[in-house]
This record gives structure tokens, sequence and C-alpha cells, in this order.
């Protein structure tokens, strides 16, 4: 009896019921051939370090498994191949077994990524509200801006006619 | 006056490691250079046995896009 995981690629704009689909579809391929599936889950969305078929983004998917066999090995090799939604796959023997990960680990998983998101969007919701800010403090600014020249305007006038008569008178006693 | 060299120690040696994952980026990313090249042991010190294991994750990690094969490219945009 040998242990194998095998990490595959899927594509990243795919969301939890395609992906669930995609698991089962896999899942499928195993029972057929009377393989032993320990885990499966959704190890995480990730940025490729080059891309793969223009895909920047992936979703890593594991699966542990234990088989006698090791022409099933080929058979899956095949099947991840020729499945057009699995970007890229990879499988590698294990020396011991693999410990069952528990479905509230993954949430746990899937919880820091979801933390993150929280975060960025705390940031933008920040950087939002900072932005309304400055424009609400702009608007009032503009709006007392527009004031003062209201209240201003007739008194510089004032002055301006009042700077003209005594240039006028100055000019006229200068004459 | 002959140069004085730091002695160099084996990384997992210091921390007792024994089996290198491909998925633990971590921890490869530290025997990469910034192109992506595998160090070579003259630079960090590893023993032979460990070396060949850490060869073997970088080799996986690179081809399941984990770790880059190149980053020269990348670099350059």
């Amino acid at each position: 009896m040998r242990y194998y995981e095998t990490l595959y690629i899927v594509n990243p704009s795919f969301e939890k019921e395609r992906l669930n689909k995609i698991i089962e579809t896999i899942n499928g391929e195993f029972d057929k051939n009377k393989v032993k599936v320990i885990n499966h889950y959704v190890w995480g969305k990730k940025r490729l370090a080059y891309p793969i078929r223009n895909h920047k983004y992936g979703t890593y998917i594991m699966i542990h498994f234990e088989s006698v066999e090791r022409q099933f090995l080929m058979k899956l090799g095949m099947f991840l191949k020729l499945n057009t939604s699995v970007i890229r796959h990879q499988t590698v023997r294990l020396d011991k077994q693999p410990e069952v990960v528990e479905p509230d680990e993954i949430m746990v998983e899937n919880e820091m990524s979801e933390s993150d998101k929280n975060i960025n969007e705390q940031e933008v919701s920040i950087e939002e509200t900072l932005l309304s800010d400055n424009a609400n403090t702009k608007n009032e600014e503009n709006t007392e801006k527009s004031e003062h020249d209201s209240k201003e305007s007739p008194e510089e006038n004032l002055q301006e006619e009042t700077d003209d008569e005594s240039i006028k008178s100055v000019q006229q006693e200068e004459i | 006056m002959a140069l004085i060299q730091k002695k160099k120690y084996c990384y997992f040696k210091e921390n007792g490691i024994t089996e290198i994952d491909y998925k633990d980026v971590k921890l490869l990313r530290r025997f990469i250079t910034d192109q992506g090249k595998i160090m070579p042991r003259r630079v960090t010190g590893t023993t032979t046995k460990i070396h060949r294991k850490l060869v073997r994750g970088i080799k996986r990690a690179r081809n399941i896009a984990l770790i880059p094969y190149t980053n020269v490219n990348q670099e350059r945009q």
C-alpha cells in the first residue's frame, strides 16, 4: 500500500458550486478504480509564479489517496490532462500516511483568506470614508467661500468706489 | 593575511529538519536566488544529502507554479 498526494490547479474564476462539481467528477474517477481517497479539499487560491494558459491566479486542490495499483496513476494523469478545467497537476508519493484533514481546519484556512479579504475591504472602506470626508470638507469650504464672496463683493465694490472717488478728488485738487 | 571566512552551517541540521516538503515555499525561497536559480551548496553550506532533497523539492514546487523557473523577464517588465 502506497500513499500519494496529488495537487492540481483549477481555473481561478470558478466558484464554489463549479469547484464542487469538479471535485465530484474526480471523486467518481477514484470510485471507478476502487481507490480510497483520504483527503480531498481546496487548498486555496494563489497567485501563480508564472502564467499558465494566460492565468495569473489558480485555485489549488489537494487529494491524498492510497493505492496498490501503479497503473491507476497513469489513468489519473490522463484523466486530469484531458480535463479542460484542470490547468496543471502533479502527483507525489508520500513516505508516511497523511493525516486526515478535518473540515474545521479547512474552514480555518478559508477564514484566514476571508479575514485578509475583510482587512482589504476595511482599508478600502476607510479610504472611501476619507475621500468622502475630504469631499465634504471641500464642499463646505466652497460654500463658505461662495458666501464670503457674496458678502465681500459689495464691500469691495464700495471700497473701490471710495478709492476711485478719493483718487478723483486728489486729481481735482491737483488741477 | 588570509581572509577569515565565516563558517557556514547547514540550516537543516541546525533546525533538525530531515524531510523537505515542496509546498513549504517560505523555506524553499531561502535557497533560490532572486533570479530563481537554485543556490549552490558551497554558498548555502547544506549537506549533500539534504541538498539533493532540496533540489527535488524546488523542482516540484516549480512544476506546480509555487516558485518561478526564472525571474529575469518579470524584473524587466
